[in-house]
């Protein structure tokens, strides 16, 4: 055993002319919380149904626990699911709903009351067995949803945008517990949202997908400072895309020339093109004088207009070629408008290793 | 404020008004008939058929008299037969329309299954009969099929009731079970297969009891016209074949109409106890219509 809970192998799945899912290959590592991240229409629920056995690959393979189920029925895939909408079966109370699949199971009486106390125990909803779906609230419904999912020990619990029906606040709540429930049970988690900040929050592992296709896989960190394309650095978080032309390539550095200004990039290889983007995030830029710099990493600009946000302000600023970009500076200080300071002259700086080369 | 308070009122007083042509057609045509059923059924037949207005109650007496009770009986089991089999006809049928239909071709399919409301009753269960005689399309097929040498028996017995009964209140258990049914949640289906059932096991415990509002209606609206029929038994029934509907038929045929009354009342007095039970077990009335 490679550690691996699922592996899928060039996974194809089309539905009529649209091909939802285009040859994917992923692993889900033991215990670990993978997340699929993209827009509507990505490809990511249905990589999910594909898991869970409700949707068959056109082509590839789905490997679960060392044994091949492309073709396995979902009732007899070692996977649970919590749905969207929590598909929480109305005419069961809450101990019905988490004994359902117990009950399948032919356990018994005494057994399946203990296992259904513990997972209720587990998702706080102790006292509540006798309510009917339609007498809870969202957020405890979405409990128990986890509680019936996981009260069958799966191999893998599959989670389809469960906090998407939240609101704000209960859903960071959520994100929270669902993360320390995850430690908890050990278990491995496949999480589909099209929320970055979910992602980034609960994930071991972010698959960002595009068209039916993986972008990039990696940890949070690696997904926001070290996107391996444009789609990526735009998808997760706010980024500044500035076109330049490459100069040089020395020692390490790319120098690329923006408008008549001159930036060093960290760069090894020498680049194919000489049109280059590069990425550098809002937050990471600061306002400053040319001295404070480092040389390479320092850009002059005007301030075009201002947004107050409370804890910070995120400016946009132009640079002498015309191309803007977006700067959030932290409220630090007392602050006071943003009208003084439009139209003023600045001078923006960055560390170097904030800069990145986005390939095409 | 205290406008919006007269509007109001003005309003409600305009809803009363609104319902007025319905209360008078249930006070003439349903309140008034049954006051008069209820007079005559307490009176008694005079020479002649002529109704004698000597309150007694003797005809609900006379109703227990052991020479009804295998019309009662037959009644019974001709209703619950029906239903039984309407049912295990219906719940596939309601099912594939709901379920597994291609959305386009619902529309025709329930179309399909009222379309003989377009045919008056009578002249269907005629159909019938010309379809089950000696000398009937079906046994024509059979004798031409080789499967048997002479016409078989399939006219005027109880099993020709059966069938006419069967095929009369089919829709009536199609439509409520494909309410229930196309109302169902199809995630709840997958959720079930998602937590280890199978097929079997996820209609036991999701579909079915999911589709009890439809399945309560159906027998309702099954059952109960069922015990009061006389059309069918009286068609396609054989001498023996009586049911309560016949017998009360009878009784206003042999202008004994306290009798009559009397049966007609008892029969009323049964349905109302039924659906009150059908309304216990969760029947709410608005799935009736």
């Amino acid at each position: 055993m490679q550690g691996y809970e699922i592996e899928l192998k060039e996974i194809t799945r089309r539905f009529g002319s649209v091909t939802a899912v285009d040859s994917v290959s992923l692993e889900v590592r033991s215990g670990e919380f993978l997340t699929l991240l993209g827009p509507s229409g990505c490809g990511k629920t249905t990589l999910l149904r594909v898991i869970a056995g409700f949707e068959t690959p056109d082509e590839g393979s789905v490997v679960l626990g060392g044994s091949d189920v492309t073709l396995v029925p979902p009732y007899r895939r070692n996977v649970t699911t919590v749905f969207q909408h929590y598909a929480l079966f109305p005419h069961l109370d809450v101990f019905g709903n988490v004994a359902f699949g117990l009950e399948r199971r032919g356990e018994r009486r005494d057994k399946i009351a203990q296992l259904v106390n513990e997972a209720l125990a587990m998702v706080r909803l102790e006292g509540m067995e006798a309510r009917k779906p339609a007498e809870l609230s969202g957020g405890q419904q979405q409990r128990v949803a986890l509680a019936r999912a996981l009260v069958l020990e799966p191999r893998v619990l599959l989670l389809d945008e469960p906090l998407a029906a939240l609101d704000l606040k209960l859903r960071k709540q959520m994100q929270v517990e669902l993360k320390r429930l995850q430690r908890r049970v050990g278990i491995s988690f496949v999480y589909v949202t099209h929320d970055q900040e979910e992602a980034l929050t609960m994930s071991d592992r972010i698959v960002v997908m595009n068209l039916g296709r993986i972008e990039q896989t990696g940890s949070a960190a690696e997904i926001y400072e070290r996107p391996q394309n444009e789609f990526v650095a735009g998808f997760i978080g706010v980024s500044n895309i500035l076109r330049g032309v490459v100069e040089s390539v020395v020692d390490g550095f790319a120098s690329i020339r923006i408008g008549a200004s001159r930036i060093l990039v960290q760069q090894s290889e020498a680049l194919p093109d000489r049109q280059v983007r590069v990425m550098i995030r809002p937050e990471k830029i600061r306002f400053g004088s040319a001295s404070s710099a480092q040389p390479g990493a320092m850009l002059d600009a005007k301030i075009d207009s201002g947004v107050y946000l409370g804890e910070s302000t995120q400016w946009v600023v132009e640079l002498n070629d015309g191309q803007r970009l977006t700067v959030v500076e932290q409220n630090d200080v007392q602050f006071e408008s943003t009208d003084g300071r439009v139209g003023e002259r600045v001078t923006i700086h960055w560390d170097p290793a904030a800069a990145l080369i986005i390939p095409e | 404020m205290l406008r919006e308070h007269n509007n109001e009122r003005s309003q409600r007083r305009g809803g009363a008004t609104l319902i007025l042509p319905l209360v008078a057609c249930l006070l003439v045509l349903l309140i008034a008939p049954l006051v008069i059923i209820i007079v005559v059924s307490l009176a008694s037949r005079g020479p002649y058929g002529k109704t004698i207005y000597e309150f007694s109650f003797s005809n609900y007496a006379r109703a227990i008299d052991p020479v009804y009770l295998s019309a009662y009986w037959r009644t019974i089991w001709v209703a619950v037969s029906t239903t039984a089999l309407c049912l295990l006809i219906s719940y596939p049928v309601a099912y594939y329309i709901a379920l597994r239909a291609a959305e386009k071709w619902k529309r025709v399919l329930l179309v399909l299954v009222v379309i003989p409301f377009w045919t008056s009753f009578l002249i269907r269960t005629y159909a019938w009969m010309l379809l089950l005689r000696s000398e009937g399309l079906v046994n024509a097929a059979l004798m031409s099929a080789g499967l048997t040498g002479a016409p078989l028996k399939l006219l005027y017995n109880d099993l020709a009731v059966l069938v006419g009964q069967v095929y009369g209140e089919l829709p009536f258990m199609v439509l409520p079970l494909y309410v229930a049914l196309e109302k169902l949640d199809v995630r709840l289906l997958e959720a079930a297969e998602d937590l280890g059932a199978n097929r079997f096991w996820t209609f036991a415990k999701v579909t079915l009891p999911l589709s009890r509002p439809g399945l309560i209606a159906g027998i309702v609206l099954v059952f109960i016209p069922s015990l009061g029929a006389f059309i069918t038994p009286d068609l396609l029934g054989g001498a023996k074949s009586v049911m309560i509907g016949n017998l009360i038929q009878n009784q206003f045929a042999q202008l004994n109409q306290p009798f009559g009354s009397a049966l007609s009342i008892l029969l009323t007095l049964a349905v109302l106890v039924l659906l009150l039970i059908a309304i216990r077990s969760g029947l709410k009335p608005s799935e009736l219509a």
